[in-house]
């Protein structure tokens, strides 16, 4: 196994347990719409940059669709946001 | 193959380690990684070692990628060194952004491992912008 692949083994599995620490930090967010979207930018934007390469399109393409929703309305809903939460619960799962 | 000396700045621990490994794939790419704009630039301060040319970034905390790079036109050594942006967002008024900003491409991410060596070496031309 090269050293890349083992790498992304690793990543993945790390990100997998990342998500899990994560979730909160969405489910927060999702509960409380007028609050600060520091926190959740944030994650949305590393798991947006990150999921895809390690295999996880479907959680990538909802974390940046979050992303692109934050930037054109930070003070308005994310419609994506609870799809993304369910995405992560079952990845985790 | 020429040896291409390439500065990766990248938050991101787990992006940076795969983009590391991902640009070593090529044996003549000689790579360096930091984790922020500040990281990059006192590395560059030692002044032992000059990239051909800079991954970076966009979005950062406390020092972002358009930021790290207004700073790096700043300083004489990399005055003229080819920037390419890597960000999650590369819709096209978001790519064009950063090319009017001074880089001369957007790598998007999530970028696939396996090509990025490649996909490198097509963008920066030894001789032309390198």
């Amino acid at each position: 196994m090269s050293e890349l692949t083992s790498a992304l083994n690793t990543l993945s599995a790390r990100f997998l347990t990342r998500c899990a620490e994560d979730l909160p930090v969405l489910q927060q967010s999702a509960s409380d719409a007028t609050g600060d979207r520091t926190a959740l930018r944030f994650v949305v934007h590393r798991m947006s940059g990150s999921a895809g390469m390690l295999g996880y399109a479907e959680v990538g393409d909802l974390a940046a669709q979050v992303d692109d929703e934050l930037c054109a309305t930070p003070y308005a809903g994310t419609p994506s946001l609870p799809a993304l939460i369910d995405a992560i619960r079952v990845l985790i799962r | 193959m020429s040896t291409l000396r390439v500065l990766y700045i990248d938050d991101e621990p787990d992006i940076r380690e795969v983009a590391i490994l991902s640009l070593r794939l090529d044996p003549d790419i000689e790579v360096r990684a930091a984790e922020s704009g500040a990281e990059a630039l006192e590395l560059l301060a030692k002044g032992d070692w000059l990239p051909d040319v800079v991954l970076l970034d966009v979005m950062m905390p406390a020092m972002d990628g358009p930021t790290t790079l207004a700073r790096l036109r700043d300083l004489d050594a990399t005055k003229q060194t080819p920037v390419i942006f890597m960000t999650a967002r590369a819709q096209a008024a978001e790519r064009q952004r950063l090319l009017d900003l001074g880089a001369i491409a957007v790598i998007p991410k999530p970028f696939d491992p396996m090509s990025l060596a490649r996909e490198l070496r097509a963008m920066v031309r030894p001789g032309v912008n390198a």
